[in-house]
């Protein structure tokens, strides 16, 4: 099982390659240094960042290093890869690049996929199945088409993304009275006593 | 929380008693981990480089400007008795078994410590160590453990290096300048210093002092709060909690070795 964290999560202490060789190090007694380099190398062109390995972490920017934390997880041909949001904070170039580069991943290599996201239109145009937890409850699941089509109203609000509906821009707070105007933030038993001394 | 109140009292005993098991138990993992950890020794290896080597400097110095101002001292306090020859003897004897240890033990905690508490919890913080666990690589074994037997191997190289520069810095201000008989300088610590005795000491409180220095920083690091004041305040814990633990170990060694 392979993880591709949010922020991507790279050693910092490790270049890229390394962070890339560390799952086969730890996990494989791969004797021949020649191994672990043709199978990072191969990991890394598949992300397309072969030729700037060496680099450490902190000269990558947040795009790079979520694809070299890609070639990571992906290092040890995992069977389940799950991603957490692996397209928040990203620029649009690379979203869409990303998208297609994990499902290509994820059909060349025969994995499954699991993501947890916020962005519908790139999950809508990737997955297979989708659910839509809400509450604690799954409010909606099926093909894309089924979720967008959906009649629940939490469900149309979200794919829609509209700001009215049955979750509210406003939390649920003290009426506008209460918390404005002279006896504002009192209690009743404060305010009936500062209309008595009145 | 007040400590009037039974169940607050219960409370924190309890959270305290399972903090130190925690505690205690993370110590004996670390010190059964010696053999995988340096079947591995390229990782020991670099972080002896990181501890060690980056903490010389400020050892040496530490060491010299030491060494200069027991030589001073010292040669006040001997010639009003007429044998300042021994100032060697008494410069050599108090680093070696005392300061060198100490002082670099403390030195170390302030240095080495820190950053290792530092680094741990940064790693913690930025959910490396959570990376880790995810691809089922123990971090006890593959962070924790190499830095703790780095620093126990560093702490008494460097209390060396403390206890020469010392001595070299006595020799300096008693010897160069103050002029003080350079044969019998030198021949004072040949006669009187015994290798088992007071060296040896010297080594197994280093020893012991890298041991708690090091256990103390990396445990630090690993229970901080995954968050900016955590981590600040871990590194606070582990100068004041290594410096109080050097000092008072250093009390109950230098009895034991004077009563054995």
């Amino acid at each position: 099982m392979g993880m591709l964290y949010q922020f991507g999560t790279l050693f910092a202490d490790l270049s890229g390659y390394d962070n890339v060789a560390f799952p086969l190090r730890e996990h494989t007694d791969l004797s021949s240094e020649e191994t672990v380099h043709d199978i990072v190398l191969m990991m890394l062109n598949a992300v397309g960042l072969r030729n700037p390995c060496d680099m450490m972490p902190s000269a990558l920017s947040g795009g790079m290093a979520r694809r070299v934390a890609l070639a990571r997880a992906i290092a040890l041909d995992p069977e389940l890869v799950m991603y957490d949001e692996p397209f928040t904070g990203i620029d649009p170039i690379y979203v869409g690049t990303s998208a297609r580069l994990l499902r290509q991943l994820n059909d060349s290599m025969g994995l499954t996929s699991i993501f947890v996201s916020h962005e519908l239109e790139q999950t809508f145009t990737i997955a297979d199945h989708v659910i839509i937890l809400a509450n604690g409850k799954v409010a909606s699941q099926g093909t894309p088409q089924d979720v967008l089509n959906s009649n629940d109203p939490l469900v149309y609000q979200y794919v829609n993304a509209l700001s009215e509906g049955p979750v509210r821009f406003h939390y649920p707070a003290h009426s506008v009275d209460d918390d404005f105007g002279p006896d504002a933030g009192r209690t009743p038993l404060q305010q009936k006593q500062v209309g008595v001394t009145r | 929380m007040s400590w009037y109140k039974p169940a607050d009292a219960g409370f924190a005993t309890r959270s305290k008693l399972a903090n130190m098991g925690y505690a205690a138990r993370l110590f004996f993992k670390l010190l059964l981990s010696i053999v995988p950890t340096f079947r591995r020794f390229g990782l020991v290896r670099d972080q002896i480089h990181f501890l060690g080597n980056y903490s010389m400097a400020i050892i040496a110095v530490s060491g010299l400007f030491v060494g200069f101002v027991f030589g001073l001292q010292g040669y006040y306090t001997l010639q009003r008795y007429g044998s300042s020859e021994a100032l060697g003897l008494l410069v050599t004897l108090s680093l070696v078994r005392e300061l060198g240890p100490v002082v670099t033990a403390l030195l170390f905690a302030g240095r080495a410590g820190t950053s290792l508490t530092a680094e741990i919890g940064l790693m913690k913080a930025g959910e490396q160590i959570s990376v880790m666990e995810m691809m089922a690589v123990d971090p006890i074994q593959r962070v924790l453990a190499p830095r703790f037997w780095a620093g126990v191997i560093a702490m008494p190289l460097l209390a060396a290096v403390f206890s020469a520069m010392g001595v070299i810095g006595g020799w300096a201000v008693g010897v160069v300048m103050i002029g003080v008989d350079s044969g019998s300088f030198w021949s004072q610590i040949q006669g009187g210093v015994d290798v088992w005795q007071d060296v040896g000491n010297g080594v197994i409180k280093s020893f012991v002092f890298g041991l708690t220095v090091t256990f103390i920083a990396v445990f630090q690091g690993f229970e901080a709060q995954a968050t900016p004041e955590g981590v600040a305040s871990a590194t606070t814990r582990t100068v004041v909690m290594a410096s109080l633990a050097v000092l008072g170990l250093d009390f109950i060694l230098t009895a034991m070795m004077f009563t054995i």
